[in-house]
């Protein structure tokens, strides 16, 4: 089984690597303009000169689709700081002190975990307004409550053990106990459930985007691209099936490379 | 003779050497007899008697030599006529009677599910009948409330009590107690042992008894095997054993029990 | 049953507790409904007319108390834009989602339960790795990706159905079903991918236990031990993820109503944040959110009634 565990871990740092390429050389320069329109170009297919054709103003997919994809990752990995911030140290006060805010802090949080972050996203979303910012931030909140529950249980678990004891015997303050003592043993679930979570938000911001509420125009995404497409998905496919593709690989990617990481 | 082990061994090929488990065990096994198997944990003494049950993982290993049971074959037998023999005439019970029964499943059911199997031709309600009748005759108080249990709601020696019903609910020939009593406090486990020896008198039924602990042995079984990494040390009568070991390794086991002089 | 009893209260104290959230949340947020309403070049004097004509002057607690009022009397308030009362345009969409969710979550069960045990008995096998390579692959496609490739394949490519050709439920049920059909295997899949993904290592894990040896001894076959012991078993933390998936459905059909373009509950949400019709929103929230309280006392039940360890205590 083993075998197959490195074949997930290389497979996903090929998917990731290949992913990372294209964001960082969508930093450094694009194929053509994201914005640059061009009449002649409506709706081509995949070609030499533009490899993932062109979309309904003729704008090329491939440097859209660079754009949208370091947009996604940018979101994403702002929505996961924000979660996992948050939700360490709310977790980390509630499992190590325990006690009445505990109790009202965690029934608050069960009922926000069972809630779907893409919904709690769009609640959030109407009382902030639509923009990348405010996706961003709403996802982030969103995501508070699963960081937040991992991190209690696992300080609860730690808290109980006797390292803890003895370094508040030597006269640690509970602040060093969480934050030298305890979090450090807790890194390994926190790190699974970040790369877990990096993934949520991909997939979250994309489904937000093609509701229409994420990052808007011009500003390329691959949500929004999506829902443009669709309304020329019988003359022009590939303008739906490039930016799909694009999130499957990234996704598939970092799960594998979680997978491959924790197994290994 | 019931059983005959025919010069049995095991070669595990999970790794990536061959490792030999058990090599070269042969012995017999009469009709109503207790036998039991002593030796240390890593003697191979659990291995035969999976073995003899049909109970060994069917890959990764090599078995070699026979197990007649009745004359067929166990090791080499089809898993169609295994199972015809498993729960019906070869029984087993386990040393952790804490997790050898399904948590999800009422103690009746588990009891009865060998006559499910095995005899088809019995409705619900004989099943029911002949499962209470076996879990009053493991003198558990009460059988109908214990057969509408669940396996927490019971002590280790009544789970214990509960697994040989159930293995005896087809009347079986051979039923083999891997350390049956390890787990479970001194007097539990001496009603066990007398449960065990009622059994063997009342069903005739013969009982392949292993454990580590040579003064439960000496109690139950009329013959005694002694194993040691794999291999067979000796065999004989159970008082020849004790009283003139020929063997040093026997003479060594048999110093190390404490003696308690009345 | 005074087990039951406790969490059924609890659950209510629950909803109660977001109910008062959700309609705070909606006041802090600046600018009102009413100046909202009557855009950016009103009069003063208008706005304050509108206030009074829609209750927006009286004390927060007071509004919230005759809201929550309405609620249990099933009056979800009146819809800013569409002048209506809010339960009836839900109540009219509540049978699209519900069967939309229904669907697919029999599909989950349906496909990753059979498709778990047999990956789990040939476990290792080329059969397992296949299946294990399309669940990766699986959970890592949006449905609504999914949801559009369906749409170009089966609408454009096979013809086999007309894209956004939606039935009303209330014209033809068979129709309206028939259209749900895609739409609903495209929000199971990914779920479909993680049941078995959780099913078929729940099983393993379970096919150790010294029970399942008990079994065997008894002359059962493969095939009786999983499905008469193991699944049992196997199946308690993935009712868990059930539980929780039904609500990812809800959320998630949102996303594919608006991909083959199916008026439910998800479009009127959509649409109500986008006109800033809080009415709607708070009420559509507050549904979804028993919804998923009651899925939590749902699994709580099951495990109950699967595990007797739990219904001692």
């Amino acid at each position: 089984m083993k075998k197959y565990r490195n074949f997930n871990f290389i497979c996903g740092a090929v998917l990731t690597g290949f992913c990372l390429l294209i964001v960082l050389t969508g930093l450094i320069r694009t194929p053509y303009d994201t914005t640059a329109m061009s009449v002649a170009d409506r709706l081509s297919a995949p070609s030499f000169a533009h490899w993932m054709g062109c979309d309904n103003y003729g704008r090329d997919i491939l440097s859209r689709v660079m754009e949208g994809m370091r947009n996604t990752v940018w979101i994403a990995l702002l929505t996961v700081a924000i979660g996992t911030l948050s939700g360490v140290v709310i977790g980390a006060v509630c499992g190590y002190f325990g006690g009445l805010l505990d109790d009202i802090l965690m029934r608050v949080n069960d009922v926000l975990f069972s809630f779907p972050s893409i919904l709690l996203a769009l609640v959030i979303i109407s009382l902030l307004g639509t923009g990348s910012l405010n996706v961003t931030l709403a996802l982030g909140i969103a995501f508070i409550p699963s960081f937040a529950r991992i991190v209690r249980s696992e300080v609860k678990k730690q808290s109980a053990l006797e390292y803890v004891e003895s370094a508040r015997l030597m006269g640690a303050g509970h602040l060093r106990v969480i934050f030298v003592h305890i979090l450090p043993n807790i890194l390994p679930v926190l790190l699974s459930s970040v790369m877990i979570g990096f993934n949520n938000a991909v997939l979250a911001e994309a489904g937000l985007s093609y509701l229409g509420v994420g990052v808007q125009p011009p500003q390329a995404s691959l949500g929004r691209m999506l829902s443009e497409a669709q309304s020329y998905l019988f003359t022009a496919p590939w303008y739906a099936i490039f930016p799909g593709l694009m999130i499957v690989l990234m996704v598939l990617g970092f799960a594998l490379l979680a997978e491959g990481m924790t197994e290994a | 003779m019931l059983l005959e082990c025919k010069d049995f061994g095991i070669e595990f090929h999970d790794h990536d050497r061959p490792e030999r488990a058990v090599e070269g065990v042969s012995f017999s096994l009469d009709a109503g007899e207790i036998l039991g198997i002593v030796g240390e944990s890593g003697s191979g003494k659990s291995l035969t008697a999976l073995a003899i049950a049909g109970l060994l993982p069917r890959k990764k290993l090599k078995k070699e030599g026979e197990i007649l049971f009745d004359g067929q074959d166990v090791l080499r037998m089809d898993r169609k006529a295994l199972r015809e023999l498993q729960g019906d005439e070869i029984c087993m019970i386990f040393q952790e009677p804490m997790t050898a029964l399904n948590p999800t499943m009422r103690i009746g059911l588990q009891v009865e599910e060998a006559l499910r199997i095995h005899h088809r031709e019995m409705d619900a309600a004989a099943r029911r009948e002949r499962a209470l009748s076996c879990l009053a005759d493991v003198e558990l108080p009460d059988p109908e409330q214990v057969y509408e249990s669940y396996p927490h709601q019971l002590s280790g020696g009544m789970r214990q009590r509960v697994m040989i019903a159930a293995a005896m609910v087809g009347g079986p020939q051979l039923l083999i107690a891997d350390e049956p009593t390890t787990a479970l406090d001194v007097t539990v486990q001496a009603q066990i042992i007398k449960l065990l020896q009622k059994i063997n008198r009342k069903e005739k039924v013969a009982i392949l008894f292993i454990s580590h602990d040579l003064s439960l042995i000496r109690q139950i079984s009329h013959r005694v095997l002694v194993m040691q990494n794999g291999r067979l040390v000796e065999q004989g009568e159970v008082e020849e054993i004790f009283e003139h070991p020929c063997k040093d390794y026997t003479k060594q086991l048999l110093s190390a029990i404490p003696r308690v002089e009345l | 049953m005074k087990v039951y009893l406790r969490k059924a209260i609890s659950m209510l104290l629950t909803l109660l507790a977001v109910s008062f959230i959700v309609f705070a949340a909606f006041e802090i947020i600046p600018g009102d409904a009413a100046s909202s309403r009557l855009g950016s070049n009103a009069t003063q004097a208008s706005v304050e007319a509108l206030r009074h004509e829609m209750g927006l002057d009286r004390p927060f607690l007071l509004r919230y108390f005759s809201w929550l009022g309405g609620c249990f009397r099933g009056n979800l308030g009146t819809s800013y834009s569409y002048h209506m009362p809010v339960a009836g345009m839900i109540l009219e969409k509540i049978p699209i989602t519900v069967t939309l969710t229904i669907l697919s979550m029999l599909l989950t069960m349906a496909v990753s339960v059979p498709l778990a045990l047999l990956s789990a008995k040939y476990a290792n096998s080329r059969l397992d790795r296949a299946v294990y390579a399309g669940n990766q692959f699986l959970m890592a496609v949006p449905s609504f990706f999914l949801g559009i490739l369906m749409t170009w394949v089966f609408g454009m490519v096979l013809r086999w159905f007309k894209p956004g050709g939606y039935v009303s439920y209330k014209k033809d049920f068979g129709a309206f079903l028939g259209y749900l059909i895609l739409p609903s295997v495209a929000i199971a899949i990914p779920k479909c991918a993680m049941s078995v993904k959780l099913l078929r290592s729940a099983i393993l894990s379970e096919a150790n236990r010294d029970y399942v040896r008990t079994a065997y001894s008894r002359g059962l076959s493969t095939m009786e031990v999983l499905y008469r012991h193991v699944l049992k078993n196997a199946l308690m933390p993935l009712i868990t993820f059930w539980g929780m998936a039904v609500a990812d459905m809800i959320a998630g059909s949102i996303v594919v109503e608006q991909v083959f373009n199916i008026p439910g509950l998800g479009r009127i949400l959509l649409t109500s944040i986008a006109n800033r019709d809080y009415p709607v929103v708070e009420a559509v929230i507050l549904l979804i959110a028993a919804v998923v309280l009651l899925m939590n006392l749902l699994v709580d039940l099951l495990y109950r009634r699967i595990d007797p360890r739990l219904r001692a205590e």
